[in-house]
């Protein structure tokens, strides 16, 4: 339509008619919404209510489980994130509790809407060691991952839709001793897939006396039920054992390495792990035209990797671009109960700019929160029954592990 | 008929004649956040009164008042909660629909978050009615579905 040209009316109605299904003059009935429309106040709904919407009819059955649609709902959905604990029973049978909270629980200090779930995996194998090593390797798109490490299992899991997914066990090399596993879970964006990385460790013995360090790094894709093995990273030294698991940050598996064989002492880097390309890169803080390699902790921060050396809490605002770490903040000094070395670990940072930390001393494990506003740190009153554990932060979403 | 110069539009109003009749002005640049609105005037100049066939005057004031306070920049929460607080559900669905004809992009994801936050606590039938869809299950077909997810259709803890 050239611009200043006349239009009759019989086109307005048929552009009219593209936009919505009533073409009335008097007071219109309740109209039924155009399909876009009603996809645009679906997306915004919780899991569990698009779960039942499900019945409402044929269509909306195919709509709400389209991947197009999850894939709509989860950018939607970063309002509603919940706070998840993890333990184990053995008695009176074999199981781990997930126990779920509404990230505010950690200001307003209620225990009340908490959602648990029971599971039993199916690769438990009787000749496994009784104690367990229970806890979170990380969260991407709405899916938990956790790990038994004394079993060897490692389960995805998605709370909002209740289902859940185990990996399959790979074998450990036959003649070692110190064998460590450290796992990460992250996302492929290129290939849309799910992949959990791991770097294992351990000692074998190339003479009676002599044994030598050896690493080893395999990846599983979601979908598949084999463990990948490729090559192991060319900078040497092994994860340091109180990082738990790698931290995923935009299409990298990111670990805390030592070059100490035994794991413990300084100096450290980080390993970065490009999912995409599977190709390894070292990364050094670089803080005052110096690489800090006095790294405690390592986590992730509002999207962005982060390390705590001390007290000291810095992050790297552009993933890769040395130049771009910054200090986030420094926790004031916390008297805990025996004085020990204090390991801090970021769990999630809010808008308004506090943070919940975990504190994990010799005697105890703590969650604190830290007002970078005010400079001001307290312990929450928040004590679920299970807060012994690191937990994971983790949005809602519809996709299925 | 030529396009006035945009420097005096800013000042201008726009009228606009609602599908029962009824005229409203509005502001050229309060026009500019309707996209349907531009488009006609665009098309048919800004001199005559645009026509408007599926939006009524029960629901153009209201949009026009959302739009008044856009152009100073005032939209805060609150004024967006006064905005809805005394519309029931029906009404908010033809508003959400009008803004969808007008292509009033702010005002639509406003009200789009407003319905799906009034649904969240609603049954599946209340849906059904309220998007005027006719449920197509079989009586086992559907009950089939909600035995699949149980646990999404009650508030207590489920063990698995």
């Amino acid at each position: 339509m050239a611009p200043g040209s006349k239009i009759d009316d019989s086109e307005i109605t048929a552009t009219n008619n593209l936009f919505s299904d009533v073409v009335t003059l008097t007071s219109p009935p309740l109209p039924t919404l155009p399909v876009d429309v009603i996809l645009e106040i679906l997306c915004r709904l919780p899991a569990k209510l698009l779960l039942q919407l499900r019945s409402v009819c044929k269509w909306w059955n195919f709509l709400i489980s389209d991947s197009k649609f999850i894939k709509k709902h989860l950018r939607m959905s970063t309002t509603r994130r919940r706070l998840h604990f993890l333990r184990y029973l053995s008695r009176p049978q074999n199981k781990y509790i997930l126990t779920s909270y509404p990230l505010d629980s950690v200001f307003t200090n209620l225990n009340t809407d908490l959602t648990e779930f029971e599971y039993s995996p199916n690769n438990f194998k009787g000749d496994y060691p009784r104690t367990t090593f229970e806890h979170f390797i990380g969260s991407c798109n709405g899916i938990l991952c956790f790990a038994d490490h004394y079993k060897g299992l490692v389960i995805l899991w998605n709370p909002s839709i209740r289902k859940f997914k185990d990996l399959p066990l790979f074998t450990k090399p036959d003649v070692c001793i110190d064998f460590h596993m450290t796992f990460g879970f992250g996302y492929d964006s290129s290939t849309d897939q799910y992949k959990v990385v791991v770097v294992l460790d351990y000692l074998v013995p190339v003479s009676t006396t002599i044994w030598v360090l050896e690493t080893e790094v395999k990846v599983h894709i979601l979908g598949t039920n084999i463990w990948r093995s490729i090559p192991t990273y060319p900078f040497g030294g092994v994860p340091v054992p109180s990082a738990l698991s790698g931290k995923y940050v935009s299409g990298t598996m990111n670990w805390l390495v030592s070059k100490d064989p035994l794991g413990w002492g300084k100096p450290c880097y980080i390993l970065s792990f490009d999912l995409v390309n599977e190709s390894y890169q070292m990364i050094l803080p670089h803080i005052d035209g110096e690489d800090m390699c006095d790294l405690w902790s390592i986590g992730v921060l509002r999207d962005c990797l982060c390390v705590t050396s001390g007290n000291d809490v810095w992050i790297m605002e552009e993933y890769g671009n040395k130049e771009s770490w910054t200090k986030l903040f420094t926790v004031p000094y916390m008297r805990v109960r025996d004085n020990s070395h204090v390991l801090i670990t970021p769990i999630y940072m809010f808008d308004d700019d506090q943070v919940i930390l975990k504190f994990n001393s010799d005697n105890d494990l703590d969650l604190a929160l830290y007002d970078s506003k005010s400079d001001t740190l307290k312990l929450t009153d928040f004590h679920p029954i299970d807060y012994q554990t690191i937990p994971e932060v983790c949005i809602e979403s519809l996709i299925s592990p | 008929m030529a396009q006035e110069a945009s420097s005096s539009t800013s000042s201008k109003t726009i009228s606009l004649k609602t599908g029962d009749g009824e005229i409203f002005e509005i502001e050229a640049s309060a026009a500019k956040q309707m996209k349907t609105v531009q488009r006609l005037i665009d098309d048919l100049g800004d001199d005559i009164t645009i026509p408007l066939h599926n939006v009524f005057s029960k629901e153009l004031p209201k949009i026009i008042e959302y739009y008044k306070k856009d152009i100073t920049g005032e939209i805060t929460k609150d004024f967006e909660a006064e905005f809805v607080k005394d519309l029931n559900d029906d009404e908010v669905k033809v508003l959400f629909l009008a803004a969808n004809y007008l292509d009033a992009n702010k005002l639509f994801e406003f009200l789009s978050q407003n319905i799906a936050d009034r649904l969240e606590s609603k049954s599946v039938e209340y849906v059904r009615k309220y998007f005027g869809v006719e449920n197509d299950f079989t009586p086992e077909e559907e009950s089939k579905l909600r035995e699949e997810r149980a646990w999404s259709f009650r508030g207590i803890k489920e063990d698995e």
